[in-house]
C-alpha cells in the first residue's frame, strides 16, 4: 500500500478540451478517498490518469515514493474496477482472476492460494468455474472486485463499480466495500457521482466541478460547511434549498418578500459586510419542520405559510414540496404528521448557509 | 435449381464419355476412368497441395495482420490514424487490373516469379480485412481493453488473447471470406507461376480444361471441376457449422 500524490495534474484532450485542470491532492496510505461530482466533471479522467490508462497532460503523478507519469499500467501496480465490469467474457471466473498474476509470471500455487483466499473474502466460491456471461450483474462486480483484491496493488481504483446496479444491491456491495477496505487496509480511490456512496463511504470526499477541484474534506465537515453554493447542493439529499435576497438591518429578505427571517446573532456578526447586498440563502430539508411542539429551541424556528405542491412519504420520513418565490423547495418532516394541503412550515433560523451572489463563496 | 449443374456435373464425371450427351442424372454405371486420365496427365495432387498451402497462408495471414491494423486504427491514437484509414478505404474502390501490372514488375524485381512468395505475400494483408476488424473491435468495450492493460497485457497480447477470442464470428467470416478468394483466384497465379509443380488447383484446371489438354474429353474436364469444387465444399461445411456455433456463443455482451 502507499500514498497517491498529483501534483498540478491536469489533462487536454486531442480535440482542444481541458477536462481536468491542475488537480492538486494526496491520498494517504489506507486512506479511502471519493472523487465525487457530476457527470462530465472530469472523474473518471483524472482516475484514468492515476491508472496510466490516459496520458498526462501536466503535472507530476507520484504513488509511494515514484514518479509514474510515464509508467505503463501494469508498471504503476494499481488495480481497477470499472462500471460495467470489463471482465474476460472467454474465461472463466477463475482464469479471470488467475490472468494478471499469470503475467506477472507468479508461481502457480502462489495463484492459486491468492485466487482462493480472494474467492473467500467476497463469497465466489461455487463460482470459480462459470464464464461470466452466466452470472448476474452482482455476482460480476464481486469477480471484477476478486480480480483487483488477487493482484494485492498498492492502490485500488473504482469507477463508478455500482452504477449498474439495482438499488438493493448497491446498498450492500457499498457495505462490502467498505469492510474489505478496512480488511485489506486498502489505499483506495473511488468515483462516484452518487453523493449517498461518496458520503457513506468516504474518509476524505474530493468534489469536482468542470475539471477543477472544489473542496476536499471529510463527509461530515463537507456536510455542514461546504465552501460554496455547489458543494452545498451536491452534498446532502434531497438537496439544499436556496433563495435569492438581501440583508437589510438584521434581517434577511427574500427576493420578492417572500421570506423574511430575523437572523441570530452569529449569522449578523457574519453577515456585516454584506448589509444591503445580495446574497444567497441555503437551508437543508431536513432544518424545516412541519410540526415544531416539543422542540427544545422553539424560538428559533420562522413560520412560512405555503400550500404544498407534493407530498412523498417514504415511509420514515416524509418529503414536503413547495414553492418558495420562484424555487422549489423541500421539506423533509416527520412521517407521522397529518399533511394538509395549506400548511404551515418552520424554518431553522440556527441552520442557515449563506453565499456570495455572484461567487457563490460561502459566507 | 442451384445443384442441379453440380449434380450433374458429378454424375457426368462418373459416367462413360459415350453417355454425355444425355444430360441425365443416373448414368447406366460409375466409372472412375475419368479421373484416372486426369490424373495421369497433370499433377493434380501436388496443386490440391498448393492451394491449400496458398490459402492457408493467405488467411493467416489475413487474419494476424488484419487485426493488428483493424486494431491500431480504431484504438491506437496517433496522428494520421483517419486519414491511413480513408487511403486504405480508397484502395478498396481500385480495381485489381490497375495494380496488376505493377504488381507483376514487382515479383519479377524480388525474384519471386515461380515461388510460393508470390502467391502468398501480396495477398497477406488486405483492405477488407483490415476494415472488418476495425469495426468489429470497435463494437468491443474500451473497459475490456483498459482491464487488459491493467492486467500487465501489451498491445499484441491484447490482440490475440483478449480480442480474437471474443471476435470469433469476426474471424470465421473474414476466414472464410479470405479463403475462398484465394482458392478461386486464377489470374495472379496465371501471371506468375509457370512450375506446373507450384500451380494452384484452379490455375492448373483452367489450363488443362481451356488449353487444349483435355483432348476435348468433356468427362476429364468435368472430373477436373469436380476435383476443384470439393474442398470449398468440404470446408464450407465445416466452417458453416462452427460459425453458427460461434455466433450462438460467443455471450459477448454488456
Ligand atoms: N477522449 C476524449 N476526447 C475529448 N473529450 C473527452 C474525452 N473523454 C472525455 N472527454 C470529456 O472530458 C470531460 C470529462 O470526462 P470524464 O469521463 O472524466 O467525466 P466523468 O466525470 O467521469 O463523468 P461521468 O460521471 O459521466 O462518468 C467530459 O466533458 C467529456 O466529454
Ligand atoms: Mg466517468
Amino acid at each position: 500500500m502507499a500514498e497517491v500524490k498529483l501534483e498540478k495534474i491536469s489533462k487536454v484532450y486531442e480535440d482542444g478540451f481541458k477536462a481536468v485542470d491542475q488537480v492538486d491532492f494526496i491520498v494517504q496510505d489506507k486512506e479511502f478517498v471519493v472523487l465525487v461530482g457530476p457527470s462530465g466533471c472530469g472523474k473518471s479522467t483524472t482516475l484514468r490518469m492515476i491508472a496510466g490508462l490516459e496520458d498526462i497532460s501536466e503535472g507530476k503523478l507520484y504513488i509511494g515514493d515514484t514518479l509514474v507519469n510515464d509508467f505503463p499500467p501494469q508498471q504503476r501496480d494499481i488495480a481497477m474496477v470499472f462500471q460495467n465490469y470489463a471482465l474476460y467474457p472467454h474465461m472463466t471466473v477463475r482464469q479471470n482472476m488467475a490472468f494478471g498474476l499469470k503475467l506477472r509470471r507468479m508461481p502457480k500455487d502462489e495463484i492459486n492460494a491468492r485466487v482462493m483466499n480472494a474467492a473467500r473474502i467476497i463469497g465466489l466460491d461455487d463460482l470459480m468455474n462459470k464464464k461470466p456471461g452466466t452470472l448476474s450483474g452482482g455476482q460480476r462486480q464481486r469477480v471484477a472486485l476478486g480480480r483487483a483484491i488477487v493482484r494485492n496493488p498498492k492502490v485500488f481504483l473504482f469507477d463508478e463499480p455500482l452504477s449498474n446496479l439495482d438499488a438493493k444491491l448497491r446498498v450492500n456491495m457499498r457495505l462490502e466495500i467498505a469492510k474489505l477496505h478496512k480488511e485489506l487496509e486498502a489505499t483506495i480511490i473511488y468515483v462516484t457521482h452518487d453523493q449517498t456512496e461518496a458520503m457513506t463511504m468516504a474518509d476524505r470526499i474530493i468534489i469536482m466541478k468542470d475539471g477543477l477541484i472544489q473542496q476536499i474534506d471529510s463527509p461530515i465537515i463537507m456536510y455542514n460547511n461546504p465552501v460554496n453554493k455547489f458543494v452545498a447542493g451536491f452534498i446532502g439529499s434531497p438537496q439544499m434549498n436556496f433563495l435569492d435576497g438581501k440583508i437589510e438591518g438584521s434581517d434577511f429578505i427574500g427576493e420578492n418578500n417572500v421570506l423574511k427571517i430575523h437572523l441570530p446573532s452569529k449569522y449578523q456578526k457574519q453577515l456585516a459586510d454584506y448589509a444591503g447586498k445580495n446574497i444567497i440563502m441555503g437551508i437543508r430539508p431536513k432544518d424545516i419542520k412541519h410540526v415544531i411542539e416539543g422542540e427544545i429551541d422553539i424560538g428559533s424556528y420562522v413560520a412560512f405559510n405555503t400550500s404544498f405542491n407534493g407530498v412523498e412519504p417514504m415511509g420514515n420520513e416524509t418529503f414536503l414540496y413547495f414553492s418558495m418565490g420562484d424555487n422549489e423547495w423541500v421539506a423533509r418532516v416527520n412521517p407521522d404528521s397529518v399533511i394538509v394541503e395549506k400548511d404551515t412550515v418552520y424554518l431553522n433560523s440556527h441552520k442557515l448557509h449563506f453565499f456570495d451572489q455572484k461567487t457563490e463563496i460561502s459566507l | 435449381m442451384f445443384i442441379y449443374p453440380f449434380v450433374w456435373m458429378l454424375s457426368a464425371s462418373l459416367a462413360p464419355e459415350s453417355e454425355l450427351a444425355t444430360l441425365t442424372v443416373i448414368p447406366s454405371e460409375i466409372t472412375f476412368e475419368n479421373y484416372q486420365v486426369l490424373l495421369d496427365k497433370i499433377p493434380i495432387g501436388r496443386a490440391l497441395l498448393n492451394s491449400v498451402i496458398v490459402a492457408s497462408s493467405v488467411t493467416l495471414g489475413v487474419l494476424v495482420f488484419g487485426s493488428m491494423i483493424g486494431y491500431a486504427l480504431s484504438r491506437l491514437e496517433f496522428r494520421g490514424r483517419d486519414t491511413i484509414f480513408y487511403i486504405i478505404l480508397f484502395t478498396m474502390t481500385l480495381p485489381f487490373h490497375i495494380t496488376l501490372i505493377p504488381n507483376y514488375i514487382l515479383m519479377v524485381k524480388f525474384g519471386w516469379v515461380d515461388t510460393y512468395a508470390a502467391l502468398i505475400i501480396p495477398y497477406m494483408i488486405n483492405a477488407f480485412a483490415i476494415i472488418m476488424f476495425r469495426q468489429y473491435f470497435k463494437s468491443i468495450p474500451q473497459d475490456l481493453i483498459d482491464a487488459a492493460k491493467i492486467d500487465g497485457c501489451g498491445e499484441l497480447r491484447i490482440i490475440f488473447q483478449i480480442l480474437w477470442p471474443n471476435s470469433i464470428p469476426a474471424l470465421v467470416t473474414i476466414g472464410i471470406i479470405t479463403f475462398m478468394a484465394s482458392w478461386n483466384e486464377v489470374l495472379w497465379p496465371l501471371i506468375v507461376i509457370r512450375d506446373e509443380q507450384l500451380m494452384t488447383m484452379p490455375q492448373l484446371v483452367t489450363l488443362f480444361a481451356v488449353g487444349g489438354r483435355a483432348e476435348s474429353q468433356l468427362g476429364v474436364k468435368l472430373a477436373s471441376a469436380v476435383l476443384l469444387a470439393l474442398p470449398i465444399l468440404v470446408a464450407y461445411m465445416f466452417f458453416q457449422k462452427y460459425f453458427i456455433q460461434s455466433m450462438a456463443s460467443s455471450g459477448l455482451k454488456e
